[in-house]
């Protein structure tokens, strides 16, 4: 009996252990932390290293070109024209499509037809593992992180607070870019004033 | 025995050959439904179910709504859906001005995912309210 306990607490001590980075894990990056630094092909097969933008503040964009909450922020709502005004400040935008094979918006060919719809100048990475995805927690497409120039997560969440994607529901009636809001805040030296809210829009397409 | 046959008839004629519009997509099926007749001047309800097919489940942040307008009805422009497992419903108030058959229409805005995909929906249903 005493031996029974004694396994069953060792058991249940052994879960717990594991639990923790489990639930770590999912949780992804928090804001303030480093950035974790990734190393992602773009559609043309040319490597894009985080480590080699330090200095530079960047935005990070998880992207499904499938997702009709991608299509509609992006033609309709608050990512219209977004990679346009980031760049004119000297960010660097990046896109990622973290979407595993037979998920929605997989692949090189359908994040090319997803560029070249939306407009897009800047790169789209694909991490079809997940990893990066995983390792900066990102739960949805769009979800939002913006790296200061020290490296630093300075905002993750929403591009926005309207959950449809179109700009058209706002919470609270006023359409507020959080992504817009922290860079500026960001480039002028600034605390960003809401650094971490509650993406909104479909899964990510992960593979496991 | 003959009071009880009575209420049922009544319940019967109530509930009768509803007006209803229904629309089916991959992940759904949507159905307006209202009752066969609506009393002029007074609030009736019509209502909106959405039921997401096996393996799709109603987006938790979208803000799944619907409008109802139509010709001498009074109906509110937007009015959210309640959100469950599977479904999507709402009750919607509306209240006829003049007596005659009146044209509906719902313009209803959702969002359904499964584990592969998301589709977001705006479709429009139709149907024609008698009011006596």
């Amino acid at each position: 009996m005493r031996t029974s306990l004694t396994s069953l607490t060792s058991l249940t001590l052994a879960c717990a252990l594991v639990a923790v980075p489990v639930a770590a894990r999912a949780a992804g990056v928090e804001v303030g932390a480093p950035a974790p630094d990734f190393s992602l092909k773009d559609l043309d097969g040319k490597t894009v290293k985080l480590a080699d933008l330090k200095g530079k503040v960047v935005v990070l964009e998880w992207f499904n070109p499938e997702c009709p909450f991608v299509r509609a922020s992006h033609t309709k709502g608050s990512l219209v024209g977004a990679a346009k005004r980031a760049t004119q400040k000297g960010v660097v935008r990046l896109a990622i499509n973290s979407a595993a094979p037979g998920k929605q918006g997989y692949g090189v060919e359908k994040s090319k037809a997803g560029k070249a719809t939306f407009g897009l100048e800047h790169p789209v990475l694909l991490d079809e593992s997940g990893a990066v995805g995983k390792a900066y927690g990102a739960t949805n497409t769009p979800h939002m992180f913006v790296i200061d120039k020290n490296g630093k997560v300075a905002y993750r969440g929403a591009i926005d607070n309207s959950p449809d994607g179109e700009g058209g529901s706002p919470e609270g009636g006023k359409l507020i870019n959080y992504v817009d809001a922290a860079i500026d805040a960001v480039m002028a030296g600034q605390p960003v004033k809401v650094p971490s809210t509650k993406a909104y829009g479909c899964g990510v397409k992960y593979g496991s | 025995m003959r009071r009880a046959a009575l209420a049922l008839a009544l319940v019967g004629c109530a509930h009768a050959a509803p007006s209803v519009a229904r629309d089916a997509g991959e992940a759904y099926v949507a159905r307006l439904e209202a009752p066969a007749t609506i009393p002029v001047g007074a609030a009736a309800t019509l209502t909106l179910t959405i039921d997401a097919r096996p393996g799709f489940h109603p987006n938790e942040d979208y803000p799944h709504h619907a409008a109802v307008r139509g010709d001498g009805v009074d109906a509110p422009a937007r009015l959210p859906l309640a959100r469950a497992p599977t479904s999507l419903t709402a009750a919607i108030p509306i209240t006829a001005r003049t007596p005659g058959r009146h044209a509906l229409t719902a313009d209803v805005a959702f969002a359904l995912c499964d584990a592969d995909r998301c589709l977001i929906e705006k479709r429009t249903l139709a149907l024609t309210v008698d009011a006596r």
